[in-house]
């Protein structure tokens, strides 16, 4: 008998049906990956699976773990199930955790809530939980509080906390998707391991495939809140069978760029020796506080057409750097220059004819439009850095103009930005950078909060952009398939310096510094994942 | 749709408007001398219960609580509403602009508002009634500064928040000046939560009105407050309990209907509520 088996689950959320049908099984010590777009109903199936929907929910089917029925039990029957029965670790690990407790306690009272123990018992139980997640207690204090942990350190925590009482279910929703790629790599490889010593299922959410495939025995593809297909990893991946698993597979492998240019022309952006530091936390209460060098010297240029990607992980300082180009930072040493005239930080008003030729796109398509504004006026607004305000009629124009570009219709201009998806919220961004046709545009990180169907069309759309309009792109990003599908050249940023520097081409298939070599064997790839589980030495 | 449809269709709202109105009209009425004949002492009538010829009952010098009530409207919420679009006026203009500039403007204002939480209000008008002489007027300043480091730091507050998100950062490479972005942009984006404060401050100012005419320092008698009312029944209470309930429940009902008001204003102004 099946660990998990789920029959005709079906939910819906204010009158709404969210899930319909659906049936799985998970056995014992096997990972079942679960994959679909964003609004599949993949969260929704694990929080109807532990019960954690709002009471407003309507669940209806049969939910069976070791043979008991969950969807029948009282909720004080439930609250045991969870953490004894099922083990859940959700996706952003800074909130999962709780601030102000150290990370041994943490595990000790998830211990001493469920079982009765003694304190110096749960303690115990705690510190081996902690070894078991790869916290060593020697190395890594359980007197430490989360915030002195890295994003991949707390993500442990965080699985700590779900395998603490060894439950026979483990549900993890998107665990790597807020880590970086090393560290994705090996949380995952983590997760894995757990279920093969400690024989413990596995339900892995994810919308990487990548990584789904390294991992995962069997995968579950959903869309709309119904299954697609179902079944053993590497043949539902390698052959698709289905057009809608095919069409996942396909935006997941993005194409390299088409034909990388290489660009003769006069350098358009130029940044000399850029630094910027930022003051620290002080350390205890007299200390003083030490500065940190976000941004240490750096110097890059960046050609007419040409597109260049900035790469880096959380905190090397790239994203730092992008707002000192575009000077919306104050660098503390350097200097940016922009078509041969120095651009000064501040207020843009007394370079405003510098100011057209540069404009970005940020990494959040929810918090980069005004949610009170009409999208003509968001699109509208660098309109301001004309010499002259247009008319309304050619408003009206270059705000439609500057839709179509992006694939959007003239509707658009009189709506809400709540009344977009996520993809079309970036179109609309990427329309108000070019509604005054700048001759470069910096997007920081433009697809990092899209799924992958989504950041296929919206890269395809930023190439046909830059062919069409001999538009340069500095991309700042952490995605090495992101800088593979669309920029000519690459630098590399680590610890606010860059490392390494070249065509894309070549810095990926050759990397140099040890730190790019590291980034590009953790970057999964599908083709690599599936080839090394076809030879049988993928799961670990 | 027309807009009694929208209140049959919405019970809340309907009432909660049918109470401004009311409140509105015996603020006008009582400005017109429409209640004078029920304010008139009539010793044989003192403290008469509730009747058919008087609704309310009367007070202890046999003035009808009814006119009383009605009349109290105008100083009551007259005062509350000064003195909250005092704070609005001022606070949020400050609270924003230390958000923006930041720095030692910031530091200012902040420091300027913790100077004014410190002075209690009713030392501020007890000042004011030395030099100006006792009146409203005194009330609706002492509390109308009271209110300005209120909204100032709601403002700053939601504004320092804002102010991380991109779309400010994108105005700012729209070439968006300081001020230009602290009205145009980040004063929309405020209204919700500066509309529930000021529903707060104005049930706050009403009652604290009420104690600054009790100690002699709002409304002069025999001009009558909500306030003062209440405060007069104290000692009264237990032989004539309808002079606590009608001022009591007027106070209420307008406080409710002023926050069911300004809530259904917030979901107006907010284009993702689709009001």
């Amino acid at each position: 008998m099946a660990l998990l088996e789920v029959r005709g689950l079906a939910v819906s959320l204010g009158g709404r049906s969210r899930l319909e049908d659906l049936a799985f099984s998970v056995a014992d010590g096997e990972i079942l990956g679960v994959a679909g777009a964003s609004g599949s109903g993949k969260s929704l199936t694990a929080l109807a699976l532990s019960r954690l929907l709002p009471a407003s929910a309507r669940t209806s089917g049969s939910v069976r773990l070791d043979g008991r029925e969950l969807l029948e039990l009282s909720e004080a029957a439930m609250c045991e199930v969870r953490g004894r029965g099922i083990g859940i670790v959700f996706q952003e690990p800074a909130t999962a955790l709780n601030p102000l407790l150290a990370i041994g306690t943490q595990v000790e009272e998830t211990v001493r809530v469920h079982l009765k123990v003694s304190r110096a018992e749960a303690r115990a139980r705690a510190l081996a939980t902690l070894g078991r997640v790869g916290l060593d207690p020697a190395r890594i204090p359980p007197e430490r509080y989360p915030h002195e942990l890295s994003g991949g350190q707390r993500q442990r925590v965080a699985l700590a906390l779900a395998v603490a009482l060894a439950p026979r279910l483990l549900i993890a929703d998107e665990p790597t998707t807020a880590l970086d790629v090393t560290t994705q790599a090996q949380i995952v490889e983590l997760i894995a391991s757990l279920a093969a010593r400690e024989h413990m299922g596995v339900m892995l959410i994810s919308h990487d495939l990548a990584m789904l495939a390294g991992v995962a025995d069997r995968l579950l593809v959903l869309r709309d809140g119904a299954r697609v297909a179902d079944g053993a990893t590497t043949s539902l991946l390698g052959r698709p069978p289905d057009p809608y698993t095919a069409a996942l597979v396909r935006a997941f492998e993005l194409p390299a760029a088409a034909a990388p240019r290489r660009v003769a022309g006069e350098v358009l952006l130029e940044a000399r020796g850029i630094v910027r530091e930022y003051v620290t936390p002080r350390r205890g209460f007299f200390g003083r506080a030490p500065m940190k060098r976000a941004v240490d010297a750096v110097s890059l240029s960046v050609r007419g057409g040409e597109r260049v990607a900035l790469v880096g992980e959380s905190g090397s300082g790239k994203s730092t750097l992008a707002r000192t180009l575009l000077g919306l930072d104050r660098a503390d040493a350097g200097e940016v220059w922009l078509a041969g005239e120095r651009l000064l930080a501040g207020g843009a008003r007394p370079q405003r004819a510098l100011r057209r030729l540069m404009q970005a796109v940020f990494q959040d398509p929810y918090g980069s439009l005004n949610p009170r504004y009409r999208i003509e006026r968001i699109v509208a607004e660098p309109l301001g850095l004309l010499e002259r305000a247009p008319g309304r009629a050619e408003r009206a124009a270059r705000v439609a103009a500057a839709l179509a570009a992006v694939g959007l219709g003239a509707a658009a201009a009189g709506r809400y930005p709540h009344e977009f998806s996520g993809g079309e919220r970036q179109r609309i961004a990427i329309a108000r950078a070019l509604v005054l046709e700048p001759r470069i545009v910096i997007l920081d990180e433009p697809t990092a909060a899209l799924d992958a169907a989504l950041r296929a069309q919206v890269l395809a759309l930023l190439g046909e952009l830059s062919a069409a309009r001999g538009l340069a792109y500095l991309i700042v990003s952490h995605d090495l398939g992101v800088v593979r599908a669309v920029a000519d050249r690459m630098l590399v940023m680590q610890a606010g310096r860059i490392v390494e520097e070249g065509a894309t081409a070549e810095v990926l298939s050759a990397p140099r510094h040890p730190y790019t070599q590291a980034l590009v064997a953790a970057t999964p790839s599908l083709d690599r994942a599936l080839a090394a589980r076809r030879s049988g030495n993928g799961h670990p | 749709m027309s807009a009694a449809a929208a209140l049959r269709r919405d019970l809340g709202l309907g009432l909660a408007a049918a109470v401004g109105l009311a409140v509105l009209l015996a603020a006008i009425a009582s400005s017109a001398g429409a209640f004078d004949a029920g304010l008139a002492l009539d010793i044989d009538a003192r403290l008469a219960a509730p009747s058919w010829l008087h609704w309310f009952g009367t007070d202890a010098l046999g003035r009808d609580v009814l006119a009383l009530v009605a009349a109290g409207a105008r100083v009551s919420v007259g005062v509350a509403l000064a003195a909250v679009a005092t704070g609005l006026v001022i606070g949020v203009p400050l609270g924003l602009g230390a958000a923006v500039l930041g720095g030692v403007a910031d530091e200012l204002a902040s420091r300027f508002g913790d100077l004014v939480f410190a002075v209690p209000s009713l030392l501020l008008a007890v000042l004011l009634a030395a030099t100006l002489g006792p009146g409203p007027g005194d009330a609706v300043v002492a509390l109308g500064v009271f209110n300005i480091p209120v909204f100032a730091r709601v403002a700053r507050g939601q504004a320092r928040v804002l102010l991380g998100r991109d779309f400010v950062l994108a105005a700012r490479l729209a070439g968006k000046g300081r001020l230009s972005l602290a009205f145009a942009h980040l004063l929309p984006n405020l209204s919700g939560g500066l509309i529930v404060q000021a529903t707060i401050q104005l049930a706050l100012a009403i009652s604290a009105e009420a104690g600054l005419s009790y100690v002699g320092l709002g409304a002069q008698p025999p001009a009558p407050s909500w306030g003062r009312m209440l405060s007069e029944a104290q000692t009264l209470a237990a032989q004539a309990p309808w002079l606590v309930w009608f001022p009591g429940a007027a106070l209420c009902l307008t406080v409710l209907a002023f926050s069911v008001l300004g809530e259904r204003l917030r979901d107006h102004l907010d284009p993702r509520a689709g009001g």
